[in-house]
């Protein structure tokens, strides 16, 4: 007895044509890697490098009442005089009030050692806190850095840094367009100040003075070293 | 006692048994005889026909130059010590500090390349603080002034752009980079750092 296909005779073809197209794919899977083979290419690397370093810019000062030099941050003043700016008063008389006699101390600046780069320093801050606030005036003038005594010849003679001699500039201001004063990078050439500060004139007399007899005040200024463009 | 010889009559052979011999005997002579023709008839001349070819493998390779004459290669790090200027020594905020680099293909290579730059490492604590920009000059040199094709810009110092930056189309054929390094605002004084650049030159089609 023979046996009969009972598949159609289609479905025999289909079946064919899928069986041809399985092994066409195992064919291509054998040869994919091959082919990947013929697409590599040869990679060559090159390296370079170089170091960077950081430069160092830092401002130091020092003063009658502190004469070392060392950094002295906001919040952590040098103090411009060792015995206190005492005896301040208006000039003139109670009917004819003038400015008083200044109280004069000074202060240099300059970078930090091993500081990379030159600089300018800028009065930039000024505060006057304390009942004799109101009464006071100041100026700055810039001399070559020194540890002497400020004089009113160094006033006389000094670039105005704050104030001149017929605009005292008030205490707890600052002017509008800061003078810059250069300073060298390392330690180098300092910038040398001379402040002088007085009671005003306007402060004065019988009137307008009364209420600052025995009264003080805390004054501060504050300088800002700015750093050179940094050039090769 | 005496042995006596003694004839044992043999059984008489069988006559059909005899000729079922004869018959195998004649058929293995015959077989013998042709298996020994067919050994004969096997035999034959050869002649060998040999070819051969000497096959060598191409050449390839990229190498840098910081002086845009004197080139070698650097395929490990730390890689050719790139001399930038005076100002990579004493970096500020904002300042840029400028390098010239050269690439070429190496003279012998057999194969054009495409040139990418695969990852740059940077070390240190300056590092962090560092970005660089590269760009393709017509020349050797790299100062504020040089102008050209920018290729990266601002990259952090550590990272793996994977950009492709140029090709390399004959052999001794050079590129003129430069490399520019910014310091960024929260540089700290004093601080150091290194960037390791890696290019990766890979081969494509074949010089003639």
């Amino acid at each position: 007895m023979t046996t009969t296909s009972t598949v159609p005779r289609a479905r025999r073809r289909r079946l064919a044509v899928g069986v041809v197209l399985a092994a066409l794919a195992a064919l291509v899977a054998v040869l994919l890697p091959r082919t990947g083979w013929t697409l590599a290419t040869w990679t060559a690397a090159e390296r370079s490098g170089a170091g960077f370093e950081a430069g160092i810019f830092q401002s130091q000062s020092q003063a009658a009442g502190s004469t070392e030099w060392t950094t002295h941050p906001v919040g952590s003043p040098v103090t411009l005089s060792l015995d206190g700016l005492t005896g301040l008063a208006p000039g003139g008389d109670s009917t004819a009030p003038t400015a008083g006699e200044p109280r004069l101390v000074w202060l240099n600046l300059r970078t930090g050692p091993a500081s990379t780069w030159s600089g300018q320093v800028r009065l930039t801050g000024s505060t006057a806190e304390g009942a004799l606030a109101p009464a006071l005036e100041y100026r700055v003038v810039s001399r070559a850095a020194s540890t002497d005594r400020c004089t009113a010849a160094d006033l006389g003679t000094g670039t105005p840094v704050a104030g001149s001699d017929a605009a005292w500039q008030p205490a707890g201001t600052v002017p509008a367009d800061p003078v810059a004063l250069p300073v060298a990078a390392d330690a180098g050439d300092a910038a040398g100040l001379c402040l002088a500060v007085r009671v005003a004139a306007d402060a004065a007399g019988a009137t307008a003075g009364a209420g600052y007899q025995g009264a003080g005040a805390d004054l501060g200024w504050t300088f800002t070293l700015s750093q050179d463009p940094a050039t090769a | 006692m005496t042995a006596t010889a003694q004839h044992v009559p043999t059984a008489p052979e069988n006559p059909d048994r005899s000729r079922r011999r004869r018959i195998a005997l004649a058929v293995g002579s015959g077989g013998l005889v042709l298996g020994i023709g067919a050994v004969v008839t096997m035999a034959a001349w050869t002649s060998t026909e040999r070819s051969q070819a000497d096959f060598e493998a191409g050449r390839f390779s990229i190498q840098g130059s910081a002086d845009g004459s004197t080139f070698s290669e650097n395929p490990g790090s730390p890689g050719l010590e790139i001399s930038f200027d005076a100002l990579a020594a004493k970096l500020s905020p904002g300042a840029t500090t400028y390098a010239p680099y050269a690439v070429q293909l190496t003279a012998g290579s057999d194969y054009a390349a495409d040139v990418t730059l695969t990852s740059s490492t940077g070390t240190g604590t300056a590092a962090d603080a560092l970005t660089y920009t590269i760009v393709q000059t017509p020349t050797f040199g790299c100062t504020a002034d040089t102008t050209g094709t920018t290729l990266v810009s601002d990259q952090s110092a550590s990272g793996t752009p994977g950009a492709e930056m140029f090709s390399l189309d004959a052999a001794g054929d050079t590129v003129y980079l430069c490399l520019q390094v910014t310091a960024g605002d929260d540089l700290a004084q004093g601080s150091t750092g290194n960037i390791e650049w890696n290019l990766t030159g890979a081969s494509t089609a074949p010089l003639s």
